[in-house]
């Protein structure tokens, strides 16, 4: 009697398969022939048909994922009008992460099979932590927005040669910005940051370097992800003793942070990751409250020479909120793509590797590039950047930090 | 909301009124064709061919298998064949269909099978003893870190003490992530037997919400936000590279088919009956005397035991974890699979994971609404089934013996039986 | 150089802060501001729990949507645009921007809109269905999770993942009475909250209507052998409960935002607030939404930042275990 029910249930167990099998069936058109590398008869060749597939992973539901993606679709119908790379017109598969990490990597793994000539995505580093894993499997090259040090690791990462920033990684935004501080006379800071992957990296990259100039890290406090009332952890901010403070969190909590630390009549100067002065953390705080923070942005929509990208873009997403320097992360990778085919003469996605690392991208080269870039030979950049202080609700450049200039202490 | 609300009348089924002995005569043709057809289901899709004639073969010996399952007295020697065949023929599916897949597809089912072991645990916490958990996200964390952390030989430290922890092998870095899963399943086992229902979800809710917190705040424990990797790179069990994805697939399959082996067992065993004494009438069973406090903590602990290995696998398929993959929204996915697939049921652990692995995956075709859709499929599947897949094969089977049974003018039974009685 | 905050050594910020008393004062009444935000998105929660013995796991959301339906009609706000299908229900008409009529102005017009869906299509097609008396509550929270994934993603679709900024209903204004900093809208903010609070417990208590609802919480069979029009009663709690995450949206939307993924953090401190207060006393989410701003506050300036959530859980898990009724909830039998 016992069996009786258990097992009459399997013909359920066979809607799974069924389930599974038409879920899976797509998995067989992989073609070996639409291999990248198949390439040898001409430039003009595209791996598939009269275009070129580009992957997209992002995450549909962050801000960062979706300016990332407002940025390559900016670039890829600019590119298509202009009759495409090497003549290939530009096809995106954009698939949604949802900004978890797991998910990330069964997408990217999807993705893989079709045989992408590069990935565009993931922006957050916890996801491109996992999926690049899958990249470097499928030896197909990803343009990331992340920027967690530990990607381009090559200790951690098994030497990764498939993967390339668009945006400086943490570590080097930190090397640049604290040296800034430095100059600014700041001896010791008190800390505040975010308790999520963001954050906590930031922190990370940060104390390492402020070690390393020699300023003293004082208090060192937490606010948990979505926490609008940041009373208690400002109070005890300002109990600290620090010439300045440090704030490294995401827009919310910033925006909470800047209204409290304004309701308190608080006056340290605040330094910061580049949220704190970002228009979008702007559009969230009371009137003033964002006035004289002071940040270091690797790509700034502010910067002048963004001033006529900035129009073109809002001429392109009518609809849309005003680019932040993800939307330029994205925007930038499609032309570094360009740019390095072209310099191929094919595509030959192997190449890339050899086309990129050590090579200085300049303007001149390719006017969409927006900035000068130089690779160093693990995938992370060198370029200019700027710091950026609010006036009157506005972030404004204050001063461009030139590049580091040091690729060859960097793998090359 | 009364503290003792049971979830009497879920499980309930008609009693099978076919005597043990009388099983009829075993009709040849008709098991040829069952077995026929269970194996043009399972290899058919083994083709690398999408012709939709061979598509459509295969949906009609589907069709096939399903009907002859639902048709045939479960307990006839017809239905006997049919339902083995069957069995086997879905076991057989989850081994031959990874064949000459490629990773994606591999990692797509190792995470189906890994959940699945998830909520084969929920279900039997849930499903057959009646104890609401929203807590096994939680469980699947503890034994994800538990595993990582103790066959990695990390240095650790927590509250001021350091330690090097030990460098186990794989296997039994396992079997201590799934005890100490049991271990601190004993914890919530103890609010379970004073409170019920809505109360007890809310208390394992924020039992899960604060091992979330413990992982991203323990920062010299678990690295906190950043996670930990775990690469399969240097994994070898009993001379088999697990790096190799195709060979760890198997590996989760052995234990998914353990898993289920496990439950089937419990529940046919006089555990099993006290369970279903527990859940249908707490009062009876304990005057009956079933040890409440014993059978409880035993519902909680294999479940959480069963989330804990999945845990230490999930962690090696994935490669890295991070808290916020248990976070409770992973719980509710957990929950409500158990329930849609169907509560108190064997497969329905299989179905409802499918759902939310494999069906929320292939909305993806629907552009940005996917999510969406599948929001709307779970409400809607609470309307149109709220016993879940399983559940309503059931009540379908039973309305089909019903109108066979009135043709041959055989009066059918007086009302069903309906009562504690133990049906598995 | 930009104008930087004075760049001094903070010697003297306000001359106050070595004040003990006066920090506690301070984390206190911000707690207790927080708080307030946390009682009004507990109310609902525990109104439909107590009387129609739903559990609504989509309260959040139920919360996030009237917030952004309210940021479209009374802001013109060109990122968060109309659904697709707007102009199609309506014509031609409102294909066009929407005039820009005010915060206030929006909210009246919310509040017809989310008692006809929020409350009376939400009942209909699904509690009612899913909640038959003496039956099983699980189908209608599975239900509800599921309505939450689709409220939440179809925000995310249809408005964008970036959150917008919501305007106070009290203004900006702002004062630091003895170094502690007040702000309008937290002062209006907790006087709401606890006017709507009070109101609805002398509603249920003191009116006709409000006795027939409590007793049809209490029995819905007797107070049908009564005569009350049981059906009608358990409706108005739920258009109560629309009016009230409408009245919530508007009073946490400019702390939190209105954004598509508040709501799972929202029905949190809900459930945790409701519990923790008792959820059969309408006035226990008030004392649930002070007390877990406070404890919030004061473990994390006490004790750790870190672990500021962990403090009112184990409240809450202590609270199930030895004080079911909540710590202010009054002891009766219940049975819905």
């Amino acid at each position: 009697m016992t069996k009786r029910m258990c097992w009459s249930k399997l013909p359920a167990v066979l809607v799974v398969g069924a389930l599974a099998a038409t879920a899976c069936g797509g998995d067989d058109d992989t073609d070996a022939s639409s291999g990248s590398g198949g390439g040898d008869e001409g430039a003009a060749e595209c791996p598939d048909g009269d275009s070129v597939l580009m992957a997209m992973p992002y995450e549909a539901n962050q801000p960062a994922g979706e300016n990332w993606r407002l940025g390559v679709e900016m670039a890829v119908a600019e590119v298509n009008d202009d009759g495409g790379i090497l003549g290939c017109q530009i096809e995106i598969d954009p698939q949604d992460t949802q900004g978890d990490p797991d998910v990330s990597r069964q997408v990217v793994a999807d993705q893989a099979e079709d045989d992408p000539y590069v990935f565009l995505g993931t922006v957050f580093s916890a996801s491109t932590i996992v999926n690049m894993v899958e990249s470097q499997r499928a030896e197909i090259p990803m343009f990331v927005g992340a920027e967690a040090p530990s990607i381009t690791d090559r200790d951690e990462n098994g030497d990764d040669d498939f993967i390339y920033r668009t945006s400086f990684g943490v570590d080097t935004a930190a090397d640049k910005f604290v040296r800034y501080m430095v100059d600014q006379g700041v001896g010791s800071v008190d800390l505040i940051y975010k308790n999520d992957e963001f954050g906590a990296g930031g922190r990370e990259a940060y104390v390492a370097a402020f070690e390393e100039a020699g300023i003293d890290v004082g208090l060192d406090i937490q606010v948990q992800p979505d926490q609008t009332d940041q009373s208690a952890e400002v109070t005890q901010l300002a109990g600290g003793d620090a010439d300045a403070i440090f704030v490294f969190m995401t827009e919310i909590e910033t925006a909470a942070f800047l209204d409290e630390y304004q309701a308190q009549g608080l006056d340290k100067p605040l330094y910061g990751g580049d949220v704190l002065s970002a228009a979008s953390t702007i559009a969230l705080v009371q009137p003033g409250a964002a006035d004289g923070t002071v940040t270091h942005a690797g790509l700034n929509a502010s910067a002048p020479v963004f001033a006529e990208w900035k129009e073109a873009y809002a001429e392109f997403h009518p609809d849309a909120d005003p680019p932040d320097h993800n939307s330029i992360k994205g925007y930038t990778a499609v032309y570094i793509v360009k740019e390095a085919t072209e310099r191929i003469g094919e595509f030959d996605n192997s190449q890339f590797a050899d086309t990129l690392y050590c090579a200085d991208l300049t303007v001149e080269d390719e006017p969409s590039l927006l900035l000068d870039v130089s690779y160093d030979g693990n995938g992370d950049i060198d370029r200019e950047s700027y710091i950026v202080s609010v006036v009157d609700g506005v972030g404004e450049i204050t001063e461009t930090v030139p590049p580091l200039d040091n690729l060859d202490e960097r793998g090359c | 909301m009364s503290a003792t609300t049971s979830t009497t009348g879920v499980l309930e089924h008609r009693q099978d009124t076919i005597p043990e002995r009388d099983r009829g005569h075993l009709s040849w043709p008709l098991a040829v064709a069952a077995v026929a057809a269970t194996t043009l289901v399972v290899l058919l899709p083994l083709g690398h061919s999408q012709l939709a004639g061979i598509m459509w073969l295969w949906g009609v010996a589907l069709v096939g298998v399903i009907g002859l399952n639902l048709w045939l007295p479960v307990e006839s020697w017809n239905g006997i064949v049919i339902k083995w065949t069957s069995l086997a023929g879905a076991v057989a599916f989850l081994i031959v269909f990874p064949i000459g897949r490629t990773n994606a597809t591999l990692i797509d089912l190792g995470v189906f099978v890994v959940f699945a072991i998830v909520c084969i645990g929920l279900n039997l916490t849930y499903g057959f003893a009646g104890k609401v958990s929203l807590a096994q996200a939680g469980f699947l964390g503890i034994g994800a870190y538990v595993s990582v952390l103790l066959d990695t030989g990390r240095d650790v430290a927590v509250a001021g003490f350091e330690a090097t922890l030990p460098n186990l092998p794989f296997l039994l870095a396992i079997v201590v992530a799934g005890l100490t899963c049991m271990a601190f399943s004993v914890l919530i086992g103890f609010p379970a037997l004073r409170v019920q229902g809505p109360w007890l979800a809310f208390v394992t809710l924020a039992f899960n919400l604060l091992v979330f917190l413990v992982l991203n705040n323990e920062v010299g424990l678990t690295e906190g936000s950043r996670g930990l990797r775990a690469i399969r790179s240097d994994l070898v069990v009993f001379d088999i590279d697990l790096f190799e994805t195709r060979n760890y697939y198997y590996f989760c399959l052995v234990f998914l088919l353990a898993a289920t082996v496990l439950v089937w067992w419990v529940v046919r065993s006089p555990w099993g009956r006290a369970f279903k004494a527990l859940r249908d009438n707490p009062a009876r069973a304990a005057s009956l005397g079933v040890d409440i406090r014993t059978y409880t903590l035993l519902a909680f602990s294999i479940g959480a035991g069963l989330a804990g290995v999945a845990g230490a696998l999930y962690a090696r398929l994935i490669e890295y974890i991070e808290p916020r993959a248990f976070f409770i929204g992973q719980s509710f996915d957990f929950f409500l699979a158990t329930v849609i697939g169907g509560l108190g049921t064997l497969v329905g652990p299989f179905i409802g994971v499918s759902f939310i692995t494999v069906l929320t995956d292939r909305l993806r075709f629907t552009g940005d609404y996917y999510r969406v859709w599948f929001g709307l499929f779970v409400v809607v599947m609470m309307l149109v089934a709220p016993k879940g897949v399983a559940g309503s094969f059931d009540q379908l089977r039973s309305w089909l013996r019903d109108r066979r049974r009135v043709v041959p003018g055989a009066a059918p039974d007086a009302a069903p039986e309906v009562g504690p009685e133990v049906e598995t | 150089m930009a104008r930087l905050r004075g760049s001094g050594p903070p010697t003297d910020v306000g001359g106050v802060r070595d004040d003990a008393m006066s920090t506690f004062l301070q984390i206190s009444f911000s707690g207790l501001a927080t708080g307030a935000i946390f009682a009004i998105a507990a109310v609902g929660f525990a109104l439909l729990w107590q009387t129609a013995g739903a559990i609504n796991f989509a309260h959040g959301e139920f919360i996030a949507l009237p917030a952004v339906i309210m940021l479209i009609l009374g802001e013109q706000r060109p990122t968060l645009g109309l659904p697709d299908w707007v102009p199609v229900v309506g014509g031609t008409a409102v294909a066009g921007p929407l005039p820009e009529m005010g915060i206030i102005v929006a909210f009246v017009l919310t509040i017809p809109l989310a008692v006809l869906v929020l409350g009376y299509v939400f009942k209909v097609s699904l509690v009612d269905r899913l909640l038959t008396p003496g039956g099983d509550d699980i189908p209608l929270v599975i239900a509800s999770l599921g309505l939450a994934l689709l409220i939440r993603e179809y925000l995310r679709v249809e408005f964008g993942a970036r959150p917008e900024q919501f305007p106070s209903t009290f203004g900006t204004a702002r004062w630091r009475p003895g170094g502690i900093p007040i702000s309008a809208d937290d002062v209006g903010v907790l006087a709401v909250c606890i006017a709507v609070i009070l109101a609805l417990q002398m509603f249920l208590r003191r009116t006709y209507t409000g006795r027939q609802m409590e007793a049809t919480a209490q029995s819905p069979h007797t107070a049908r052998l009564l005569g009350i029009p049981v059906d009608r009663m358990v409706f108005y709690t739920f258009a109560i409960n629309a009016v009230l995450v409408t009245v919530a949206a508007l009073l946490v939307a400019p702390t939190t935002h209105a954004r598509w993924d508040g709501g799972l953090s929202l029905s949190l401190v809900a459930f945790t607030a409701a519990i923790i207060g008792g959820f059969n006393q309408v006035r226990g989410a008030l004392v649930g939404g002070f007390v877990v701003g406070l404890l919030q506050n004061w473990s994390a300036y006490y004790l750790s930042s870190a672990y500021r959530e962990a403090i009112p859980l184990l409240l809450l898990i202590l609270v199930i275990l030895w004080r079911p009724q909540g710590l202010f909830g009054v002891a009766e039998e219940r049975r819905v």
